[in-house]
């Protein structure tokens, strides 16, 4: 059987060499994969992407970030283990990463209680009553970059989805888009769920950055117009077309 | 090496004759053609001498061979030398009778054109007057109109057949004809015959008998007297 | 298992090279040769076109057809007394009236050297063998066709046209020569006679086939350092891998030859 069958032109990328290009791209842009609020982004670089807190009454926003380890790509036919719950079809991609998600604590207090900034009058650290629990968050914006008490937790995540056709650089390219995520071992189900649907969004949002120039799976060497693909055979990512 | 017709400058197809019809010493120099001429050096000799017994006698002929030489420095000549080299005749004198005539040629095809100029003026082709000639081998066929470019009204024609042989039998023939000579007489600025009909390779003698000093000169090389022969 | 993969088919290949082919421009180069018994200088170009391309695995791209259209100018110094005896004309006299006989020297024709240029120009077809060759030159890797051995090119027809080319340059070069009239059928004659079809071709061989033998057809060039997204911004600067090998091969993938690159990347 030909390479190019009824084409002219024909390009394979094994796995291993697509995940060197998303590597490639992660390494080099690091800010693909990181993003927080000011008080762990102090500001947009290569090395991350900053964003809003999350807007709450009665604070001055939630400080967050989310960072994930340079997903690892496993092409159908399965080569990766997976929960139970996923299950990689024809055509498909595993995706697995370790995500880190922190939240900045910085209002709570000693005993989970919230203290008043230093310089209010009302602050007495001697008066045991002097925390009324209606004091409003401090607004620490002058202290961006330093979140005060950040809490962090990382979760294993996998993940199940497909190539889609899209554009990058004014050429063609390929990207990843999320089918399912499944998060090992949270409980209550509820919790698993919410997360899980958490995580769905943060991962459909950082794939939507992350394509790959159809040049670059043949490093340019023959100049492809795909009509056939790119799609996922076995193993590897390939493509048909005219040269 | 394109064919030239002009009598004023001497070539190796060329020959340029003066008859002496008094005895004396007649000094000359060979200059380039179209040159200044003699600057008052006249280093070369023709020495005329009257022999009584034998006043009767047939005209002698004298060839005079010239050849252009180079200034020597050193062990070989040197052509860049601001001397360009000047013309030598074999003889730097030569002794004739009264009625002889001598005649100046170059067989060297490279040499430049040349021209005898006499002390005297009748001596010298630039301006062919008495009891002289010219010769020339005509060595392109076509047409010559030749003129006296000194401005007499002479005119002529010269026609020269190609003989196109077609085989070594013919081209041997044509061979066998160059020793034919044509004359054209000239007096008083008129040739006779005026047209003359040759083939390629041959020469054509044009004796000048008398007249106020002219040349034979192809008409293309004077062009405000080239007019069509037989024109008023 | 190579990790990267391209292939293209017979018509795709017959595309690259057209383009390729085409690309190469006009060529030129001079120098000195023989033509026969003369030594010429000569100036030659020559522009290939593509042919039909045939790949053959596992190595070999075979162009059939391949059109070299060349326009040779040549110049040789002809000494015409080498080919027609000298011509001596003889003493020639006539009688003067009343004076005599006046005669003139023998006067030898001595004929000249001269120089005869020659512009001519024809086309001829071969087939040639190319091997797929691979380099890393200046942190570039180069893959390309390389026309294997040295063909043989035929001129055919060419050599009796330029022959005649010669014979009406010869005529040309001398016709300002005097008295050469009678001999100018000879002369040109005897120059296309020593020079002969051995003469052209053992001047048109080595001159001309250079511009087919050794020809380098470029296939593809990889950088090493192989650029995957341009830089985009100030947080998005250039993302580049590193391709470790590459390979080129021409594959019998029944039905069809394939022309392969196969390369390995790193990030």
């Amino acid at each position: 059987m030909s390479l190019t069958e009824t084409s002219e032109v024909f390009v394979a990328v094994e796995e291993s060499a697509l995940n060197d290009l998303i590597t490639a791209v992660c390494t080099t842009r690091p800010h693909l994969l990181h993003y927080g609020s000011p008080a762990f982004v102090p500001a947009s670089s290569t090395s991350a992407t900053q964003m809003a807190p999350i807007p709450f009454p009665g604070s001055p926003g939630l400080q967050w970030s989310v960072e994930l380890r340079i997903p690892q790509l496993d092409l159908f036919k399965q080569d990766l283990a997976l929960p139970p719950e996923l299950s990689l079809g024809a055509g498909q991609f595993s995706l697995s990463t370790t995500v880190r998600l922190c939240v900045d604590c910085a209002s709570r207090g000693k005993d989970g209680k919230e203290e008043p900034h230093p310089d209010d009058p009302k602050h007495d650290p001697n008066d045991p009553n002097h925390d009324r629990g209606d004091e409003p968050w401090r607004d620490d914006r002058d202290d961006w970059g330093k979140a005060q008490h950040p809490m962090c937790c990382r979760l294993d995540v996998f993940a199940i989805g497909h190539l889609v056709s899209t554009w990058a650089g004014g050429q063609r390219a390929i990207g990843f888009a999320v089918d399912s995520v499944e998060i090992v071992d949270i409980e209550p189900n509820a919790l698993e769920s919410v997360i899980e649907c958490l995580l769905t969004m943060v991962l459909r949002s950082v794939l939507a950055t992350l394509s790959l120039p159809v040049t670059a799976l043949e490093l340019g060497a023959f100049t492809l117009t795909p009509t056939v693909g790119p799609l996922i055979d076995v193993n590897r990512v390939l493509a048909r077309g005219d040269f | 090496m394109t064919e030239i017709l002009d009598s004023r400058a001497l070539r190796n197809t060329d020959c340029y004759g003066q008859r002496f019809m008094k005895p004396g010493s007649y000094p000359y120099a060979l200059v380039p053609a179209g040159g200044a001429g003699a600057s008052g050096d006249f280093p070369y000799v023709v020495e005329v001498v009257e022999t009584a017994a034998k006043r009767d006698r047939d005209m002698h002929q004298t060839t005079v061979t010239v050849r252009f030489l180079k200034e020597r420095h050193g062990d070989c000549c040197d052509e860049r030398t601001a001397d360009p080299g000047r013309f030598v005749p074999d003889q730097e004198r030569v002794t004739v009778e009264v009625g002889d005539m001598v005649v100046w040629n170059s067989p060297d095809a490279a040499t430049r054109p040349f021209a005898v100029a006499g002390q005297k003026e009748f001596l010298g082709n630039t301006a062919l007057t008495n009891e002289c000639g010219y010769t020339h081998v005509f060595t392109t066929p076509g047409e010559h109109e030749y003129v006296d470019a000194n401005g007499s009204g002479l005119r002529g024609v010269v026609r020269v057949a190609d003989p196109q042989p077609r085989n070594t039998e013919e081209l041997r023939a044509w061979q066998s004809r160059l020793g034919d000579g044509t004359l054209v007489m000239i007096s008083d600025g008129r040739p006779e015959p005026a047209e003359v009909d040759i083939l390629l390779g041959q020469t054509v003698f044009f004796a000048v008998v008398k007249g106020p000093g002219v040349t034979i000169t192809d008409a293309a090389l004077v062009p405000d007297r080239a007019q069509p022969v037989g024109a008023a | 298992m190579s990790e990267i993969i391209a292939a293209i088919d017979e018509g795709a290949a017959q595309q690259l090279f057209d383009t390729e082919v085409a690309a190469l421009g006009p060529q030129a180069t001079s120098g000195s040769s023989s033509l026969g018994p003369f030594s010429v200088s000569y100036a030659v170009t020559g522009t290939l076109s593509n042919g039909t391309v045939d790949l053959i695995a596992p190595a070999t791209i075979e162009i059939a057809d391949l059109r070299l259209d060349w326009h040779v100018d040549l110049s040789f110094q002809l000494d015409i007394g080498d080919f027609i005896p000298d011509i001596h004309i003889p003493q020639v006299c006539v009688h003067i009236p009343c004076v005599g006989d006046v005669c003139t020297p023998k006067i030898d024709i001595v004929w000249p050297t001269v120089t005869v240029p020659v512009s001519f120009g024809d086309f001829l077809k071969t087939t040639v063998d190319l091997g797929v060759a691979l380099s890393l030159v200046a942190g570039v890797w180069k893959v390309e066709g390389i026309v294997q051995g040295v063909p043989s090119l035929q001129f055919g027809a060419s050599t009796a046209a330029l022959l005649a080319a010669i014979g009406l340059a010869v005529a040309a070069a001398v016709a300002w020569v005097p008295l050469i009239g009678p001999f100018l059928a000879v002369l040109a004659g005897a120059v296309v006679a020593a020079i002969g079809i051995a003469g052209l071709t053992g001047l048109l061989g080595p001159i001309i086939t250079p511009f087919v033998s050794g020809t380098r057809f470029p296939i593809t060039e990889i950088p090493a350092l192989f650029e995957v997204l341009p830089a985009s911004g100030p947080f998005d600067p250039a993302v580049f891998v590193t391709v470790d090998s590459l390979g080129a091969e021409v594959q019998h993938n029944p039905p069809e030859d394939e022309l392969v690159v196969l390369a390995d990347i790193q990030p």
